[in-house]
């Protein structure tokens, strides 16, 4: 509607990425980790789309599916391997995740 | 006049929301609740795709991000029992202190040059939000976009088949 | 709303003939009563040569389809054909682990298939969505085979860790891809980008490709291992299956780089237009820090390893440090874009193939194999093959004359000397002086050293070596050393290919 929106989302989507990249960092956790990568991805699909959106792009709602279809695939991955792991450090007795030497 | 007020005040009640749950995710060590602050954040962010004249990207945001994906992320902290999902990652953190400081040194110097920059180059100039047909959107997806959307397809198989080898017992 | 559908064309045919193959070994495999390794393996080298064969006889250079989407040209067409070769080895160096390991034999070949697609399609694609997808089709792939191994909580650390990273990469890449995308105005075709660089029409979307290059540079730091994104790399290494490893070390650093270099193209200088030589100029500055820190760290810390896979994983950062150098030699327009080609090339297939030497022996020498150096002593007794094609790999990584790696060095640098990066060239001369002593250890324990009672591990291993495991280690070694006595070879190859 209005254009003043689209650098509020340039803004808004660096901020939001921002946090993400911080929280990667602060976090030990390894799923708030991957919480805060889904914010770094949501920051890329705001600035996606505003950027479609600001050059009359009709194909970019269909490129924010590509990045969710990643997002949800490495999700799905990702939280298996996750239970895996932790299916294995609960009957291995191994506190951390440390075996291999950092 | 008091439409585009209005839409202002609601947008930046968006950008806030979104913000602040942002940052709850970031920070937060309860990881349930970061999923929740994580949901806000994706439904703030499908607002602000409304605002832009984007609804269906609105609507595979809610469908897929904060329907799909978020329940996903609850259903294996529930799992897992919420106090013994502190899976580490040793080398990361053995690193940790340098790396924060240079990292957010780095991230917030990037940020405010990235925005100043924003806020001196870009003039106000004229144009106008528009809305696609979905009918515009499939068709680019399948003539220009048809190579990444069919390697969807075989993303998504090879998630399919790693999640089920992964989390089977033997 | 007319809808223009593409033509049906032989550019298809590689993806689609990997793609088949894949899906055709997991459903054969639910049809089967008994684990058939043997044949899954056959039916992988079946598609991978398959579609090598489409890709020579169909597919010309210069090809291109998807109204630019994807384009054969010189670097990338015979990209793909390097990645199909290495493909090839790697299935059949896999041989012995899928056995030995237990590891579901059907789901593992068409998982690599899968990601030896992946990496095709990478180094083809000229758009940038296509370019996203196809490296997060490889990290998901290489993620799954890395925790393949059951009961082995190394392997699902290794997993874990690569996904984490891989990850986070991938969120950097995306929001770089988002900013090129509008610095081309609203297209995410390379072409596009160049234009925007080439032709800036404001000052905004100038600023948007230049932040666009810096994030998604970042994204590939990560997947190139290049030092300080590196920390991950011999974690997985060491935890993943070897022949993942392998996939990892050469495969994927082949097809990032080919991919680096079409997404950094518009960069390369044409003229002195203030505007873009400014923009190269900071971003080969950029570059620059990634390979002096890549080789100088690299090389530094693969001194003190122990175990031999962490040892070849620091190696391969000090080896993405030196091609580093060849896209830095790219970006320049002193020298000819046919012979940047060709030298990158050279060095790529060199280290592709004595990277798959050096992981394939590893792989045959079971768990003992894979662990300490320690445990090689003594192999030139035991396994004289082994040993033999261990050294030619360790010597061809080295540098040595009369090897694939001393060719690929030599032409690359000779290049660079070229292009006036002297000081880099150097610092990698320097770092390749040095690797000579961790490289030549593993050669002097294997023919000088006895063994001792705790490297008998490596023996329990010794059931005779699988048909397809031999076939892999002899077509690495002989080609290394071919390359390396007679480089015309490589070059004619490269010609009529």
């Amino acid at each position: 509607m209005d254009p003043v929106f689209f650098p509020a989302n340039l803004l808004l989507s660096l901020a939001i990425f921002s946090l993400g990249v911080m929280g990667v960092l602060w976090h030990r956790n390894a799923l708030s980790v991957f919480m805060s990568i889904e914010l770094m991805l949501n920051a890329g699909n705001l600035a996606l789309i505003s950027f479609a959106q600001r050059f009359g792009d009709s194909a970019g709602a269909g490129l924010v599916l590509f990045v969710m279809t990643v997002a949800a695939a490495e999700a799905g991955v990702g939280l298996a391997i996750f239970i895996r792991l932790y299916r294995q450090r609960s009957t291995v007795e191994l506190d951390k995740a440390d075996e291999l030497q950092g | 006049m008091k439409l585009i007020s209005l839409q202002y005040a609601f947008y930046a009640f968006l950008a806030t929301m979104a913000i602040l749950s942002a940052a709850y995710v970031a920070f937060s060590r309860k990881t349930v609740y970061a999923v929740l602050a994580l949901v806000v954040t994706m439904l703030s962010l499908a607002g602000i795709f409304l605002l832009i004249q984007s609804p269906f990207a609105a609507l595979i945001q809610v469908f897929v991000y904060a329907g799909a994906i978020l329940v996903l992320f609850l259903y294996v902290i529930m799992l897992l029992n919420p106090r013994q999902t502190d899976v580490t990652i040793r080398s990361m953190v053995e690193h940790r202190g340098p790396m924060l400081v240079v990292a957010g040194v780095l991230t917030a110097s990037f940020f405010f040059l990235t925005a100043k920059w924003l806020i001196t180059v870009y003039g106000a100039d004229e144009f106008q939000f528009k809305e696609f047909s979905l009918i515009e959107v499939a068709s680019r997806l399948l003539s220009d976009y048809l190579l990444p959307f069919e390697l969807t397809s075989i993303l998504l198989l090879m998630a399919i088949i790693g999640a089920v080898l992964i989390a089977k017992r033997n | 709303m007319t809808v223009s559908w593409p033509t049906i064309e032989w550019t298809w045919a590689p993806l689609v003939l990997l793609a088949l193959t894949a899906v055709g070994i997991v459903m054969a495999d639910l049809f089967m009563r008994a684990p058939r390794p043997a044949l899954w393996m056959q039916l992988g080298l079946l598609g991978l040569l398959a579609a090598g064969t489409a890709v020579v006889l169909k597919i010309p250079d210069g090809v291109s389809a998807f109204n630019q989407a994807v384009r054969y040209d010189g670097l990338g067409r015979l990209g793909v054909l390097v990645i199909l070769a290495g493909g090839c080895l790697i299935v059949l160096i896999s041989h012995r682990p899928v056995r030995r390991d237990e590891l579901p034999a059907a789901e593992y070949f068409a998982l690599l298939l899968l990601v030896v697609l992946g990496l095709a399609t990478l180094s083809i694609s000229f758009e940038l969505m296509a370019i996203f997808l196809s490296v997060e089709m490889v990290s998901v792939g290489v993620y799954i085979l890395a925790g393949l191994r059951r009961g082995d909580t190394r392997g699902s650390e290794a997993a874990m860790k690569y996904f984490v990273l891989a990850a986070f990469s991938a969120g950097f890449l995306v929001l770089g891809f988002a900013f090129l995308y509008g610095g081309a105005e609203g297209s995410t075709l390379l072409g596009r980008i160049a234009l925007a660089v080439h032709r800036p029409s404001t000052p905004f979307t100038v600023g948007c490709v230049l932040a666009g290059f810096a994030l998604a540079l970042t994204g590939f730091a990560f997947k190139l291992t290049l030092v300080p994104f590196h920390l991950y790399a011999a974690d997985v290494f060491d935890g993943a299956p070897t022949p993942v490893a392998a996939v990892l070390a050469a495969l994927s650093k082949a097809a990032g780089l080919i991919a680096l270099i079409h997404l950094l193209s518009p960069l390369r200088i044409v003229s002195n237009e203030t505007m873009q030589s400014a923009l190269t100029q900071d971003f080969t500055g950029l570059l620059w820090i990634f390979a002096a820190l890549s080789i100088v760290v690299g090389n530094a810390v693969a001194l003190v390893q122990r175990r031999i896979k962490r040892m070849l994983a620091y190696s391969t950062i000090a080896h993405s440090g030196y091609l580093l150098i060849g896209v830095l030699v790219f970006l320049d327009n002193t020298v000819r874009m046919a012979e940047v080609e060709t030298a990158i090339l050279v060095y790529l297939i060199a280290y592709v193939l004595m990277n798959v030497g050096a992981f394939g022996v590893a792989a045959a020498l079971g768990p003992a194999g894979e662990g300490e150096i320690e445990h090689y002593a003594g192999l030139a007794r035991r396994s004289p093959a082994l040993a033999l094609a261990m050294t030619v790999a360790l010597l061809s990584l080295t540098g040595i004359p009369a090897t694939a790696g001393f060719v690929g060095k030599l032409t690359l640098f000779a290049r660079a000397v070229e292009a006036g990066h002297i000081a880099l060239v150097v610092l990698a001369v320097l770092g390749s002086a040095v690797s000579a002593y961790y490289y030549l250890r593993i050669v002097v324990y294997m023919y000088m050293r006895e063994s001792s009672t705790e490297t008998v591990g490596a023996d329990t291993d010794a059931a005779p070596l699988e048909l397809g495991h031999k076939i892999g280690l002899i077509l690495s070694t002989a080609a290394t050393v071919l390359f390396g006595v007679f480089p015309q070879t490589l070059l004619f190859l490269l010609k009529i290919l």
